[in-house]
C-alpha cells in the first residue's frame, strides 16, 4: 500500500514501492513520485510552518515555485534545509523532516505568533525594538536572529563532491515541455548541436500533467517518444534534472545538473563515493530558446493559506502524473477557463467535486462541460475558509458554505520569464493573459517560445517551439527541419483578471513563504512606500527561497488597486540569477580544501621535505621557511643558526621562485631602457645590473637584476610576487606601446632551478661543482658578472654573481629537471664547508641586515626617492613612469626616506607596522612621520633591527623617535641609523 | 639514490614519469621530448618559415593549429602556433642532453630570422588518450571540444583550474596537454580528478 490517496493512473511505477520517512514516520511511495506526491498520497497535508506566524502549511504547487513545502533532507553532515518537496525526487531511505517549529509540527509552540499577528505586521521590528537602547545588542538582536531563517545547517563540512564543467552548443533549449521538445526536435533533426535541459527528472513538462492528445496519442506518450528520439540523435544532449539558473554575458548560461540528488547518499569510502553530487556547467551557446512554461498564481482571500488549498494545476498534476488525489472532496475556485480543466480531470477520475466557483458570470455557460451534479457558482467568490490543520470548508460571498478537504485555486498563469530579464530587460504587461511577458530586451540570441512568452495553449507552444527552432536553424546556416508541427487542439484560455477577493475581512496571504498578507501591503502603502522595490524591502514580499514566484504579480496587483493605477503603471517585477537556489558547494565545485588553488613547488621541494623543512606559502609557491635541526626549540633558533652559518661559512637557498623573463631581439636593450629607470643597452655582455621599474604614475613597481647573456639576449629577474604582473606589463608594452621594436619575451621562471650560494666559502664550494674550465676567481668573475657555463661534468648552467644577503654570493641555475639533483649535490659538497640550507626567514633577516628593499618596501606607495634609489633614475632618457615621477608632491623635501632603526633599549622587540612619532608627540595622524616596513632579530648584531620610511630620514641619523605600535601595544624608542646595518661599503660581496 | 658525485646530475621528470590506465583513458607524462620556443624576428616571418621548413620538413602552422611530420620517423615532431610571431617546436626523443636549443643545427639554420628559447623545463606534458578523454576534459577545459570546433591538428592556449595550458588535439580521442612545470602536481591532480569524476576508475 502506498497511500490511501493513491488513485489509478499516472506515470508512477506501481511495481516499485519506495520506503521513506517524514518526521521519523515510515511511509511508502512509488518510483516516479516526488516527496510531495508521496506525502499527499499518504494523506500528509500538514508539512511545515509558516515563517513568521507559524501557521500550518501544506503543499501548494507541484514545481519549483513552491513556497510552503520546504523540508530538511538527510541527516548529519548531509543535512540540507529548505528543500522543496515538490521537486525532490523520491528515493529509498529518503529522510525528510519539517522545519520552522518549536515542538512538534502538529503543536508548534511558536504558533502563538499567529495570535500576536496584530503586533507583527510588516516592519514591526523597526518600530518595536527601539527602546531601551541598551536592549538592542543583548536582547533584541539575539532574539530576532534566533527566530529568523527557516531550516538549519548541519554546521559540518559537506561530505559530498561537486564539480564544474564547460559545454558548447548551437542551441540551448531551456525547458523540455511541448515548446522545448518541439524546438529541440526540429533543430536536432537538422544537425544542429542542441542541449535540452529541464529541471524535472521526467522530460515533457505539463504534457505529463495534462490529458491533452498530441498527434492522436496521449501527450505524455508523445513526450516520452520524442525524448527517446532525441536521445538517439548524435548532436543532441539531453540534460534532465538540470536547471538553467542564469543567463550571463556572451551567450553563457549557468546550469546546475543534479547527478546524485535522487539517489541514496553514498557510503563514505565506497567506490562511487567521489562521484559528484552536482555539476555546475557553463554552457556556451550560439542561440537559446526559453521554453520554461508558466507558473499558476493563487488568489488572495481570507485564510487562503490552509493546508489543502492548492494551485489548481498542481491538483491536476498530482492526479494525472502521480496518481494522487489531493482530497476526497475537491472544490475549485477560478477566474479562468484553465481552472475548469482541474474539475474535469478530477471528475474523470471519480473524485468528488464539491463545487466550482468562478469569479466570472459566465453568460455563455461553463467553458468545459461537467457532470450535472457538480454545483457551479458563477460570479461568486470564496471569502474565507475553515479548518485548523487543513481546510474543511469554504465560505462564499453569498454566505453559502461548501464542505471540502481540498480547494484548487487558479488565478491565471504567469509566464516564467525570469531568464529573459537577467540582463536587465523589463517585462511588459499582456492584458490577454493578465500577466507579464518578456519585453523587447532579451539577453542577445535568446528567443522565447510557448507559455514562457505568454502563449498559454498547447497548440501555440508547438507552433512557437518549431518556429523559433526554424529561425535559429536559418540564422546558423542549417537546413530547415521538415518535421510537421505536432497537432494539438487549442484549449480554452479565457481569463478575467481577478486578484483579490474584496469581501475578505481577515488576512489574505499574498506571499506564503514570507507571511506577507494584503494587510501588510496596505500598511506599506499607508506608510508611503510607493515603489515596488520599497514594498518588497518593507514587507519582504518576493524574498527568500522562492523569490515570490507565486506572489509577485499578486503583490503588484494589490498595490495597484491601492494606488488607483494599473499594474504596468505600478511597476514591473524583474529577476536576477539564480532562478532557483544553487548551493554554495556547487559554486565552489572542486575548489575546496587543498584543491582551492594550484600549488607551485620549487625544484628542491622533495629534498627540503626530506630535511624536515617548514614551508610557507608565497603566492602559489610553497617555499622552505626554515630547516629545523634536532635540539632546536622554536623557529628563531633555526633561523639564527642559518644566518650565522651563512655569514660565517656558507649557506644555500632555493630562489627559483623569482620571476625570470628571457628578453631577445635586436631592440632588447632599447626595450629595457624604456621599462627600467636605468640604462641597460650599455650593459656589457657577461654583466648584471640592478634595475628599478616604475608604474606610469611614477611609483616603484618592481625591482630585480637583469643579465646580458648575448648581443640581443637579456635575462630579467623579478620579485616572486610580481613575476606574472611584470611579464604582463612588459608584454603590453611590447605589443601595444612599441610594436615597432624587434623584441620578444618568454617566461622561463619554471625552466630554471636557481640556487643562491652565499657566504665567505661560497666560491670554494662552487668550485667543486662548476666544471674546472670555467674560472670563477674574483678577477675573472667579479661582482655582478654572469656566464653560461657547465656544471657536474657537462650539465649546462648559468651563474650570476649577485647578492641579496650582502655576502660573497652567487646564484646558480640549472634546467629545472636537474634541480633536485643539483640541490643534493650542493648539500653534499657543502658539508666540507659547513654550509647549511637556509629558508625564506633567514633570507629576510639577511636582506634587512643589508638594507635591501623587498615587497614590504615596494608596497605601491613608495618612489625611487623614498627608497633611496634616486641615483638609479636616469635623467637622460624616457622610460615608463618618468613624467609622473617628477610631480612636485613626489619630490617634497620632507619626503619619507628608507632608513634603519635600532631600539634604544637593545632588548626591546621591533615589529613592522609601527608608526614613527617625535618623542613628545601624541599618536595622531597629524604627528605621523612614517612607518616601519620590515623588522627582524639580527643574530649578528644581537638585537632587533628594522627598516622603514621616515620624513627626511637621511638628515636625521642619530635622532631618537618613538616606534608606536598600537596593534601590539608597544611604544619603543628607536634610533635612526643607516639602513645598511652590515658591511655598508660592500667589501664582503666584492671579496 | 646513486652517488651523483661522479655521475653528473640526474634528471627527474616533473611527475616521475607518471602513467596510469583508467577505465576509459590512459594518462601519461610525456618525457622524451624537447620544447623550443621560436620567436620570429620583426618582418622575418617568410624567411623564418622557409628556414624551418627546410630544416624540419614541416610547414609553419596556421593560427590555432599545429603541423606535424607525415613520415613515421617524424610523426611526433610538431610545430605549434602560439601567436602571430611565435611558435613552439616539439622535438621528440632528444634525451636529456640539452636544454633548450633543440635539434642540432636548428639555431644555426634559423640564424637571425628568429630567436630560440629552450622551454623543455618550463612545461610538463600529459597525454590523454581514450574514449573518456573528451568527457574528462569537459570538466576542465573551457574550449569547445567538439570535433567540428576542435578537429585533430588544433592547438590552443587556455586555462584549466587556474593553470595555463596549451592543448593539442592529436586525434579525435588523443590530446597533448602542456602546463607549467612548477605546478605539475596540481595539474595532474586536476586531470586525474576530472577522469575520476567522469567515471574513470582505475
Amino acid at each position: 500500500m502506498t497511500g490511501r490517496f493513491r488513485i489509478p493512473g499516472g506515470l508512477v511505477d506501481r511495481t516499485q514501492p519506495i520506503g521513506f520517512s517524514f518526521n521519523g514516520r515510515e511511509l511508502s511511495g512509488l518510483q516516479g513520485d516526488t516527496l510531495a506526491s508521496a506525502l499527499l498520497a499518504n494523506g500528509q497535508r500538514l508539512v511545515g510552518r509558516s515563517f513568521k506566524y507559524h501557521r500550518p502549511r501544506g503543499i501548494l504547487s507541484a514545481g519549483p515555485e513552491e513556497p510552503n513545502a520546504l523540508v530538511q533532507l538527510h541527516r548529519g553532515a548531509r543535512l540540507e534545509p529548505n528543500t522543496k518537496a515538490t521537486v525532490t525526487e523520491l528515493f529509498a531511505g529518503l529522510a525528510a523532516t519539517s522545519q520552522n517549529h518549536l515542538g512538534s509540527l502538529d503543536f508548534d509552540l511558536l504558533a502563538v505568533n499567529d495570535l500576536l499577528s496584530p503586533f507583527l505586521t510588516a516592519g514591526f521590528y523597526y518600530k518595536t525594538f527601539m527602546w531601551p537602547k541598551s536592549f538592542w545588542e543583548k536582547v533584541y538582536e539575539p532574539l530576532i536572529r534566533s527566530s529568523a531563517g527557516l531550516g538549519r545547517l548541519s554546521g559540518e563540512a559537506d561530505p559530498d563532491h561537486y564539480d564544474k564543467g564547460f559545454l558548447h552548443c548551437d542551441l540551448l533549449v531551456i525547458g523540455a515541455g511541448p515548446a522545448g521538445l518541439s524546438a529541440a526536435l526540429a533543430a536536432g533533426e537538422s544537425g544542429a548541436r542542441v542541449i535540452l535541459a529541464d529541471e524535472d527528472f521526467v522530460m515533457g513538462g505539463r504534457l505529463n500533467s495534462e490529458t491533452h492528445a498530441v498527434n492522436g496519442q496521449p501527450g505524455h506518450e508523445w513526450a516520452a517518444r520524442t525524448v527517446a528520439e532525441l536521445a538517439e540523435m548524435e548532436t543532441v544532449r539531453l540534460m534532465p534534472r538540470t536547471t538553467v539558473f542564469g543567463a550571463f554575458d556572451h551567450g553563457i548560461y549557468g546550469v546546475l545538473e543534479r547527478r546524485r540528488d535522487h539517489l541514496p547518499p553514498l557510503a563514505d569510502g565506497s567506490s562511487d563515493s567521489r562521484q559528484p553530487r552536482q555539476i555546475l556547467w557553463h554552457i556556451y551557446t550560439k542561440r537559446a530558446i526559453l521554453a520554461s512554461g508558466s507558473i499558476e498564481r493563487p488568489i488572495a482571500f481570507t485564510n487562503n493559506d490552509r493546508p489543502g488549498i492548492m494551485l489548481a494545476g498542481a491538483v491536476r498534476a498530482y492526479a494525472n502524473r502521480f496518481g494522487v488525489a489531493c482530497g476526497q472532496r475537491v472544490a475549485v475556485f477560478t477566474n479562468n477557463d484553465d481552472g475548469w480543466r482541474t474539475a474535469a480531470d478530477l471528475q474523470d477520475k471519480d473524485i468528488d467535486i464539491a463545487a466550482v466557483v468562478d469569479t466570472r458570470s459566465l453568460p455563455d455557460g461553463p467553458p468545459i462541460h461537467l457532470n450535472a451534479r457538480v454545483p457551479i457558482h458563477a460570479g461568486e467568490e470564496v471569502v474565507d475558509t475553515r479548518g485548523r490543520r487543513g481546510i474543511t470548508k469554504l465560505v462564499l460571498a453569498s454566505g453559502k458554505r461548501v464542505r471540502a478537504d481540498c480547494l484548487a485555486v487558479s488565478g491565471g498563469w504567469n509566464p516564467s520569464i525570469h531568464l529573459s530579464s537577467h540582463h536587465g530587460g523589463r517585462p511588459v504587461w499582456n492584458d490577454n493573459i493578465a500577466g507579464f511577458v518578456p519585453g523587447e530586451r532579451h539577453p542577445p540570441n535568446l528567443s522565447v517560445a510557448g507559455a514562457a512568452g505568454g502563449s498559454l495553449t498547447l497548440g501555440s507552444a508547438f507552433r512557437e517551439g518549431t518556429a523559433q527552432a526554424a529561425a535559429v536553424l536559418d540564422s546558423l546556416g542549417y537546413p530547415p527541419s521538415r518535421r510537421p508541427v505536432p497537432e494539438a487542439s487549442d484549449e480554452p484560455a479565457a481569463i478575467s483578471a481577478f486578484w483579490h477577493v474584496r469581501e475578505s475581512r481577515g488576512r489574505a496571504w499574498i506571499d506564503f513563504q514570507n507571511d506577507v498578507t494584503d494587510k501588510d501591503v496596505r500598511l506599506s502603502h499607508r506608510e508611503g512606500y510607493r515603489s515596488v522595490e520599497h514594498l518588497k524591502r518593507y514587507t519582504t514580499l518576493g524574498m527568500s527561497t522562492d523569490q515570490g514566484k507565486t506572489a509577485n504579480v499578486n503583490g503588484l496587483a494589490a498595490m495597484a488597486k491601492l494606488s488607483g493605477r494599473t499594474i504596468p503603471e505600478t511597476g514591473t517585477t524583474v529577476f536576477r540569477p539564480p532562478w532557483t537556489p544553487v548551493a554554495i558547494a556547487a559554486f565552489a565545485g572542486r575548489s575546496r580544501g587543498r584543491d582551492f588553488r594550484p600549488v607551485r613547488l620549487t625544484p628542491s621541494h622533495r629534498w627540503a621535505e626530506e630535511q624536515g623543512a617548514v614551508f610557507v606559502e608565497t603566492g602559489s609557491w610553497l617555499r622552505a621557511q626554515w630547516f629545523p635541526r634536532p635540539g632546536e626549540h622554536g623557529w628563531r633558533q633555526s633561523v639564527d643558526r642559518e644566518v650565522r652559518t651563512t655569514r660565517n661559512t656558507a649557506g644555500f637557498c632555493d630562489v627559483t621562485t623569482l620571476g625570470k623573463i628571457d628578453i631577445k631581439g635586436t631592440d632588447a636593450g632599447t626595450f629595457l631602457d624604456r621599462v627600467y629607470t636605468g640604462t641597460f643597452s650599455t650593459l656589457p655582455i657577461g654583466r648584471v645590473r640592478y634595475g628599478l621599474m616604475l608604474r606610469e604614475d611614477g611609483i616603484a613597481y618592481d625591482d630585480g637584476t637583469t643579465a646580458r647573456l648575448g648581443e640581443s639576449h637579456y635575462l630579467m629577474t623579478t620579485t616572486t610576487a610580481n613575476a606574472v604582473l611584470v611579464f604582463r606589463q612588459l608584454e603590453f608594452a611590447r605589443q601595444c606601446l612599441w610594436p615597432d621594436l624587434d623584441v620578444h619575451l618568454v617566461s622561463v621562471t619554471d625552466g630554471w632551478a636557481q640556487f643562491s650560494v652565499a657566504g665567505p666559502h661560497s666560491r670554494d664550494l662552487l668550485r667543486t661543482i662548476i666544471d674546472p674550465q670555467h674560472d670563477i676567481s674574483n678577477a675573472a668573475f667579479p661582482f655582478m658578472a654572469c656566464s653560461e657555463l657547465t656544471v657536474c661534468g657537462g650539465c649546462a648552467a648559468r651563474l650570476f654573481r649577485i647578492s641579496f644577503s650582502g655576502e660573497l654570493a652567487y646564484e646558480l641555475a640549472v634546467p629545472a629537471r636537474f634541480g633536485d639533483s643539483m640541490i643534493r649535490r650542493i648539500a653534499q659538497s657543502g658539508l666540507a664547508f659547513d654550509a647549511v640550507p637556509y629558508g625564506t626567514e633567514a633570507l629576510g633577516v639577511m636582506r634587512i641586515e643589508k638594507g635591501h628593499a623587498s615587497g614590504n618596501e615596494l608596497d605601491g606607495q613608495t618612489t625611487a626617492l623614498n627608497l633611496g634609489l634616486s641615483a638609479m633614475v636616469s635623467t637622460k632618457k624616457d622610460f615608463i613612469g618618468m613624467t609622473l615621477a617628477k610631480r612636485p608632491e613626489l619630490n617634497r623635501k620632507d619626503a619619507v626616506r628608507l632608513m634603519g632603526f635600532i631600539p634604544v633599549d637593545r632588548a626591546a622587540p621591533l615589529a613592522a607596522g609601527a608608526h614613527f612619532l617625535a618623542r613628545d608627540a601624541d599618536p595622531t595622524t597629524e604627528n605621523d612621520q612614517g612607518w616601519m616596513s620590515s623588522a627582524a632579530h639580527s643574530p649578528i648584531l644581537g638585537h632587533d633591527i628594522g627598516i622603514g620610511f621616515i620624513e627626511r630620514g637621511h638628515e636625521r641619523v642619530g635622532e631618537i623617535v618613538r616606534a608606536w605600535d598600537a596593534v601590539r601595544g608597544r611604544d619603543t624608542d628607536v634610533e635612526i641609523v643607516s639602513p645598511h646595518f652590515l658591511d655598508p661599503k660592500g667589501d664582503r660581496l666584492r671579496g | 639514490m646513486a652517488d651523483i658525485r661522479n655521475s653528473g646530475l640526474a634528471a627527474r621528470p616533473f611527475l616521475g614519469g607518471y602513467t596510469q590506465d583508467f577505465q576509459t583513458v590512459r594518462l601519461t607524462e610525456v618525457i622524451d621530448f624537447e620544447l623550443v620556443h621560436v620567436a620570429i624576428a620583426k618582418d622575418e616571418i617568410e624567411r623564418l618559415t622557409e628556414k624551418v621548413r627546410a630544416e624540419s620538413g614541416l610547414d609553419w602552422p596556421a593560427p590555432g593549429s599545429f603541423s606535424t611530420g607525415e613520415r613515421d620517423d617524424d610523426s611526433d615532431l610538431r610545430i605549434v602556433w602560439l601567436a602571430a610571431d611565435q611558435g613552439m617546436i616539439i622535438i621528440p626523443k632528444s634525451g636529456e642532453s640539452l636544454l633548450g636549443t633543440g635539434r642540432t643545427g636548428l639555431a644555426d639554420a634559423i640564424g637571425d630570422a628568429g630567436y630560440l628559447t629552450g622551454q623543455t623545463d618550463n612545461w610538463v606534458a600529459l597525454r590523454l588518450v581514450g574514449t573518456g578523454s573528451v568527457p574528462a576534459l569537459e570538466r576542465l577545459c573551457p574550449l569547445d571540444l567538439h570535433e567540428t570546433a576542435m578537429p585533430p591538428g588544433t592547438a590552443a592556449r587556455t586555462i584549466m583550474e587556474h593553470l595555463a595550458v596549451i592543448i593539442l588535439r592529436e586525434s579525435p580521442e588523443q590530446f597533448l596537454l602542456l602546463s607549467p612545470s612548477s605546478s605539475a602536481g596540481s595539474f595532474l591532480h586536476a586531470v586525474e580528478t576530472s577522469i575520476l569524476n567522469t567515471g574513470g576508475n582505475t
